[in-house]
């Protein structure tokens, strides 16, 4: 139970602290909900690229034409090894007459022309499991026996990764700029708050108060600051996940995340809530160690 | 390490110790003293004598250049820093602003000291009503130091600097900020905590206190022990 006492007593010294400190306090609370929110809000897009990079990727298909002259029994074999490769979803064989069937019907006016005879050489069309793998799947399918030419998508898969890796660099910036402002806006709170209780400090340490039992409402102090900067982050994340959530589906209509919303809400939740509590501490504590070195 | 000189019953010990400030001021000068339990030691000296120091290297929150301070047969200059709190909880301190918590009340700021040394509840509600009860106050349990005289809030750092029953009671100018009746009742009050065998070291400039009181006075100028003199 003396845990129990010591932890009543810290979040009752730490409450008096926030509120004898309450402009500060007020500040430190904003900056650090701004910096969770963003991580959650880059947290939510991560998932969302991610299945988004898999869809896409499953859209790339790579076509690789035979040539003409490749033997029934070359075309099975090569067929069967780009199947076995671990980064190919899917493998679909399409024969001459199934190329310019599907080509008739997309241009309707090849319709017109009588053919005797597909031009189109026998190729297989590869989904790969994820755009990332485009570059080096094209590379090991152009090497394979048979095959003449590859329809080259990695201009667009480059294009697409650019994007993400753009949006990555600039999230993670804004991220590393948020969270160095919620350290920098707990450490300099708290101690404001040590110096305003420097009295009771000095009291303390006279009637024989250990180390820690001075440290720790400063440290729960930091804690509240995270704490409640996460709670707020969460409430504004509702409304931001149900927008991030329509313009996924605004293009990818076609393959739906596989975790449902709540759960995914409550992750990232329970990741601002942790890591906040304990940036915040860990703020703090660089102030308390500065005062009490 | 033994005490040295353990054979009389020495609460405290005070060896040569020597504190010095940058760039060259020596606050103690090579200071010696012992008490014994049961004492009421004045020390007297202007301001700058070294008092104020002295009671800091005793409490451990300054350490001394040289020499050693032994208290209850510990040499507290080997006692690491970050275990100062194991010194503090033998001493009991009451200075002469008070040094009382705004906002708690009496009882509160009284109950602090042995909350602070993680004491039960049960040993708190017992202990802090008979300490106030020996300052006077305890009819004022429930009030806040802003609703008491200046002899009244002196007499709640005294409760609390005695509630754990410390080895020894420093007092650095308890009187400074009373007047002469207050003064007279505060020093009755110390005489009474004495009498129960605590051994009190008390800072001063009052020479009527210490006339009236005729106890051992040690005489400290510039950071040197001038003298001694024992009633």
């Amino acid at each position: 139970m003396r845990w129990f006492i010591d932890l009543k007593r810290e979040i009752r010294e730490a409450w008096i602290a926030f509120k004898r400190n309450g402009i500060n306090s007020l500040g430190s609370i904003v900056i650090s909900m701004v910096a969770l929110f963003s991580l959650a809000i880059i947290l939510l897009l991560s998932i969302y690229v991610q299945y988004g990079t898999k869809s896409i990727g499953q859209r790339l298909n790579i076509t690789a034409f035979f040539d003409p002259s490749t033997s029934e029994e070359q075309l099975n074999e090569t067929f069967t090894r780009v199947k076995e490769l671990k980064t190919v979803l899917k493998v679909d064989f399409i024969s001459p007459e199934q190329a310019l069937a599907e080509l008739k019907s997309r241009f309707s006016d090849l319709n017109e022309m009588e053919l005797e005879e597909s031009p189109i050489p026998p190729s297989i069309r590869v989904s790969p499991i994820n755009a990332k793998e485009v570059p080096s799947l094209i590379l090991q399918i152009k090497e394979m026996p048979g095959i003449s030419s590859v329809t080259d998508v990695t201009e667009a898969a480059r294009s697409y990764f650019s994007i993400v890796n753009v949006g990555s660099l600039l999230g993670l910036a804004l991220i590393f700029i948020f969270f160095a402002g919620f350290i920098f806006a707990v450490s300099a709170s708290t101690s404001i708050s040590i110096y305003s209780y420097r009295k009771e400090i000095e009291i303390m340490q006279f009637i024989g108060a250990t180390r820690a039992y001075v440290r720790a409402p400063f440290l729960m102090l930091g804690s509240i600051y995270g704490l409640i900067g996460a709670i707020l982050a969460s409430f504004s994340l509702y409304p931001a996940y149900r927008q991030i959530n329509r313009f996924y589906y605004s293009f990818v209509s076609f393959d739906p995340i596989p975790i449902d919303g709540i759960t995914m809400m409550i992750l990232i939740i329970a990741v601002i809530i942790l890591l906040g509590t304990l940036i915040g501490s860990v703020s703090a504590y660089f102030s308390v160690k500065r005062y009490f070195r | 390490m033994k005490n040295p000189d353990s054979t009389f019953r020495a609460i405290l010990i005070v060896q040569d110790i020597v504190k010095s400030y940058p760039p060259n001021l020596i606050a103690v000068n090579h200071i010696s003293f012992s008490l014994t339990k049961g004492d009421f030691v004045f020390i007297v000296g202007r301001s700058g004598a070294g008092k104020t120091t002295l009671f800091r290297l005793l409490s451990k929150q300054e350490e001394p250049d040289s020499g050693s301070i032994w208290l209850n047969n510990r040499d507290i200059t080997q006692i690491p820093r970050h275990k100062s709190y194991m010194v503090q909880r033998e001493l009991g301190f009451v200075f002469q602003d008070f040094k009382l918590i705004h906002y708690k009340t009496v009882f509160e700021n009284v109950a602090f000291a042995m909350e602070v040394q993680g004491k039960s509840d049960k040993k708190i509600k017992k202990r802090t009503p008979e300490v106030l009860e020996l300052v006077g106050l305890l009819h004022k349990r429930k009030s806040f130091p802003a609703q008491l005289s200046g002899g009244e809030q002196q007499r709640v750092a005294i409760a609390r600097a005695i509630i754990h029953e410390p080895a020894l009671l420093i007092a650095d100018e308890p009187t400074g900020n009373l007047d002469w009746e207050t003064s007279n009742e505060i020093m009755t009050l110390f005489k009474t905590i004495n009498q129960t065998g605590t051994t009190i070291l008390m800072a001063t400039h009052n020479e009527e206190i210490i006339q009236k009181s005729r106890f051992r006075t040690i005489y400290l100028d510039k950071g040197k022990k001038l003298d001694e003199m024992v009633y």
